[in-house]
C-alpha cells in the first residue's frame, strides 16, 4: 500500500529525514515513535504531498508523490498538528466544506453520522472557536476520515485527549482498519504505541532505526529498547 | 571573480580593454553632430554611446533573471537561483545608470529630465520597479520558499513589464528615434559600446555569483562545525 | 476542479457573512479615498465642475480607488489561511491545485466588484456626478477590469503571503505587475466611455481582455510552484 524509497527531506541544508525505506502492507496499523524533532511530522507531510521530497520517493497505492500527487491525495486522509479547522465556522460547516472539497457526500445525515462517531453531534452548530483542545482534535480526526480514505495519516492523534476520548479514537481506528484502511500514526508514548499498533517504527534524527512487528517483541522489551534508543541521542 | 580561473581573468581583461576603448572613442573618435539640423547640444551626444548600451544591458539582465528563474523551477538547482538573484542586483544598478544617463542627455538636448508620456521611458521605469520589487520579495521571504517564490515573480514580471509598454503607448512618442545622423564612426563606436557594457554586465555578474558561492560554502562549513560539536 | 473551486469560494463567502471583516473595511476604505479626493479638490480651489468635466480625472480617481481598496481584498486571500493554519486543508484538495486559485479568484472578484460598485455610488454622491445613463456599460467595464486585476492579484497575493513584509510587499508587487498593465487601460476605457470615445473603449477593453487571458494562463502554469511547501 505504501512504499518509501530512499525518502529524504532537507530544510535549507539541514536534513530532516534521511534515506527512509519502508514497505507497508494494506490493513496495517503502523505506529511511528520517536523524540521531538525526529522527523515524524515531516514524514507524514511528505506522504500526503503537503511537502515535496528532497530526494527519493514515496509511493501510495501505486501512485508516486512526485509524479502523481493528485492521485495520492485522493487516497489519503490527514490529521496534523494544525487542526485545519475554521474557527469561525461550526463543526458541521467545517465538515460540509471539507466534504465538498474532497468530493464526498456532504449530506446532513452523512455529516451527522461522522460527528456522532467522534461524539460531537451535540455541538454540531457551535463554532469551532468555542471548542476545547480535545474536541478540536476529535473533529480534526473526523475530518481526516471523511470519505473513508484508504490511507489514514495521523500526527499525534492522542495528545490532549482524556482516557475516554482515547478509547473512542482507538475504536475508530480499529473500525477503519476493519474497513480496509491502512493507518500510520505518530506518538510519543511507547506503551500506547505498542498497545495500538501492528507494527512499530522508531524514528531518531530523521533515520528509521527500528522496524518490527508487534508479535516479534514483548511489551516490556520494546519499552526498554525504546528508552535506550531515545536516550542515546543528545 | 576567481583570480585563479583563467576565464575569469580573461573576462575582466576583455571588459577593461573594451571599456577603455569605448571611453577613448567617445572622446576622440566619434563625429559630433555640430552641423546637423535639430541638434541642440552636440557635445552631450557622447552620453548616447553609454546610454544605449546601458539600456541594452538593463534588458539583458532582466532576460537573464527570467531564464534563470525558469531553469530553477524546472531543475530546482540552487545555482540557478543564485544566477537569478545576482542578475537582478546587477540589473538594478545598470537600469539606474541607464535612466540617469538618459535623463542627463535629455536635459542637455531637449531641456527636460523626464517626461511620463513616453512609453519606452515609462517601461524602463517599470522595469526598474520590477527589479526593486523582486529584491524586496527576496528580502521578505525566508528559507526554502525564497528561491521558489522569487523565481515565480521573475517569470511573472518578465511577462508583464513588456505588456506595460504596449498599454502605455501613445500616438506621439517623446523618445528620440534614430538620430538621423549616423556616420560609420558612430556606428562602430556604438557597437563597441554594446560589447563593452555586455562584458561589464558579465563581469559584475561573475563577481556577485562568486561571492554568493563563497557564502554558500561558508554556510555549509558552519553547519558541519555545529554538527560535530 | 470547478466544484472544488466553488466549494472554496462558498466557504469564503460563508466566513465573510459570519465575521464581516473584509468587506466592511474595504467599503469604508473606498469611502475614505473618495472623500479624500473630494477634500483635496475642494481645498485647492479646483471646482467640482472642473473635475466633472475632465473625464480622465474621474476615471483616474475611480480606478485608483478600486486598485487600493481591491488590495485590501486581495491581501487576506491567502494570508488569512496561512495565519489560521488552514492552508494545509486547501492544499490537500484531490485535484489540480489550480482549483485553489479559481476558488480564491471567485471570492476575491466578488468582494472587489462589490466595493467597486459602492465606490461608483460614493463618487456620484460626493462629486455630484451624473454618469449620464451609462451605468450598464460602466459596470461592464468595471467588472472586466476587476477580473483582470483579480486574476493577477490572487497569484501575487499567494506569492507574498509567506513573507513577513507582506503588507508593503503586496502593493509593490501589484504596482509593478498590475497598475500599468490592467489599471491604466481600464482608466482609459472608462474615460472613453464617459466621453463617448468608442474607439478608446474598444481598444482598451481588448488590452484588458488580453491581459486577463495571459494572467490566467500564467497562473495556471505557475500556481503549483507557488503554493507547494
Amino acid at each position: 500500500m505504501l512504499v518509501l524509497r530512499d525518502l529524504g527531506k532537507r530544510y535549507g541544508g539541514k536534513p530532516a529525514l534521511r534515506g527512509l525505506n519502508l514497505n507497508v502492507e494494506p490493513g496495517q496499523l503502523c505506529v511511528i515513535l520517536g523524540p521531538n524533532g525526529a522527523g515524524k511530522s515531516t514524514l507524514l507531510k511528505l506522504i500526503c504531498t503537503l511537502s515535496r521530497p528532497s530526494n527519493g520517493d514515496a509511493v501510495v497505492g501505486g501512485h508516486s508523490v512526485l509524479d502523481d500527487p493528485v492521485e495520492v491525495r485522493k487516497l489519503v486522509g490527514v490529521a496534523l498538528h494544525e487542526t485545519l479547522l475554521y474557527e469561525d465556522l461550526t463543526a458541521a460547516e467545517n465538515l460540509e466544506f471539507y466534504s465538498r472539497l474532497l468530493g464526498v457526500s456532504s449530506e446532513k445525515s452523512v455529516i451527522d453520522e461522522m460527528l456522532s462517531r467522534v461524539e460531537l453531534l451535540h455541538r454540531r452548530n457551535d463554532r469551532v472557536g468555542t471548542f476545547s483542545r480535545g474536541m478540536k482534535q476529535r473533529l480534526s480526526i473526523a475530518r481526516a476520515m471523511l470519505g473513508s480514505p484508504k490511507v489514514l495519516l495521523l500526527d499525534e492523534p492522542f495528545s490532549g485527549l482524556d482516557i475516554k476520548a482515547r478509547g473512542q479514537v482507538s475504536s475508530l481506528l480499529t473500525q477503519a482498519i476493519a474497513d480496509g484502511a491502512t493507518v500510520l500514526l505518530t506518538a510519543h508514548d511507547p506503551e500506547l504505541g505498542y498497545d495500538l499498533g501492528h507494527r512499530l517504527l522508531v524514528l531518531v534524527d530523521g533515520a528509521l532505526v527500528y522496524d518490527k512487528e508487534k508479535t516479534a517483541v514483548s511489551r516490556g522489551d520494546f519499552v526498554e529498547e525504546y528508552k535506550k534508543m531515545v536516550g542515546a541521542t543528545k | 571573480m576567481d583570480w585563479t580561473k583563467r576565464h575569469d581573468v580573461a573576462l575582466l581583461a576583455a571588459m577593461l580593454v573594451t571599456m577603455l576603448l569605448l571611453a577613448y572613442m567617445s572622446m576622440f573618435y566619434i563625429v559630433l553632430p555640430f552641423d546637423a539640423p535639430g541638434w541642440h547640444a552636440p557635445i552631450a551626444f557622447r552620453i548616447f554611446f553609454f546610454h544605449i548600451p546601458l539600456a541594452w544591458t538593463a534588458y539583458l539582465s532582466f532576460g537573464t533573471v527570467f531564464v534563470a528563474s525558469v531553469a530553477y523551477l524546472r531543475t530546482r538547482k540552487p545555482k540557478w537561483d543564485i544566477v537569478a538573484s545576482c542578475s537582478a542586483e546587477v540589473g538594478v544598478l545598470l537600469t539606474t545608470l541607464a535612466l540617469l544617463t538618459g535623463a542627463l542627455w535629455s536635459k542637455a538636448e531637449q531641456d527636460y529630465y523626464w517626461r511620463w508620456g513616453d512609453a519606452r521611458l515609462f517601461t524602463t521605469f517599470i522595469l526598474w520597479m520590477a527589479y526593486v520589487a523582486y529584491l524586496a520579495l527576496r528580502a521578505g521571504v525566508r528559507g526554502d520558499a525564497k528561491a521558489r517564490v522569487s523565481a515565480v515573480f521573475g517569470i511573472i514580471s518578465f511577462v508583464f513589464v513588456p505588456l506595460s509598454y504596449i498599454s502605455s503607448r501613445s500616438p506621439t512618442s517623446l523618445h528620440p528615434t534614430t538620430p538621423g545622423f549616423f556616420p560609420p564612426e558612430n556606428a562602430i563606436t556604438l557597437l563597441v559600446g554594446v560589447v563593452a557594457l555586455t562584458l561589464l554586465f558579465f563581469c559584475l555578474l561573475r563577481v556577485r555569483i562568486y561571492q554568493e558561492n563563497l557564502r554558500a560554502q561558508l554556510e555549509i562549513i558552519k553547519e558541519e562545525m555545529e554538527e560535530s560539536i | 476542479m470547478m466544484r472544488e473551486a466553488l466549494a472554496i469560494a462558498g466557504k469564503d463567502f460563508r466566513l465573510e457573512a459570519r465575521t464581516r471583516e473584509r468587506l466592511s473595511s474595504m467599503v469604508i476604505f473606498s469611502l475614505m479615498v473618495v472623500l479624500s479626493f473630494r477634500f483635496a479638490f475642494g481645498f485647492f480651489d479646483i471646482h467640482v465642475d472642473q473635475v466633472q468635466e475632465s473625464r480622465s480625472i474621474v476615471a483616474a480617481i475611480l480606478w485608483v480607488t478600486f486598485f487600493f481598496a481591491g488590495m485590501l481584498g486581495l491581501a487576506p486571500a491567502f494570508a488569512k489561511e496561512a495565519d489560521a493554519g488552514t492552508m494545509g486543508g486547501l492544499l490537500l484538495v484531490p485535484t489540480n491545485r489550480f482549483a485553489l486559485y479559481l476558488g480564491k479568484l471567485a471570492s476575491s472578484l466578488v468582494f472587489i466588484f462589490v466595493v467597486s460598485l459602492s465606490t461608483l455610488i460614493f463618487f456620484a454622491v460626493f462629486f455630484n456626478y451624473d454618469y449620464s445613463g451609462q451605468w450598464g456599460p460602466l459596470i461592464a467595464v468595471t467588472l472586466l477590469g476587476t477580473l483582470g486585476y483579480s486574476s493577477i492579484g490572487v497569484t501575487v497575493s499567494a506569492l507574498s503571503s509567506s513573507a513577513k513584509t507582506r503588507d508593503i510587499l503586496l502593493p509593490m508587487l501589484l504596482i509593478t505587475v498590475a497598475l500599468f498593465t490592467v489599471i491604466v487601460p481600464s482608466i482609459n476605457a472608462t474615460a472613453g466611455l464617459l466621453s463617448g470615445d468608442i474607439d478608446a473603449v474598444v481598444s482598451n477593453v481588448v488590452y484588458v481582455g488580453a491581459f486577463t487571458v495571459i494572467a490566467l494562463l500564467l497562473s495556471y502554469l505557475l500556481f503549483d510552484d507557488i503554493v507547494e511547501d
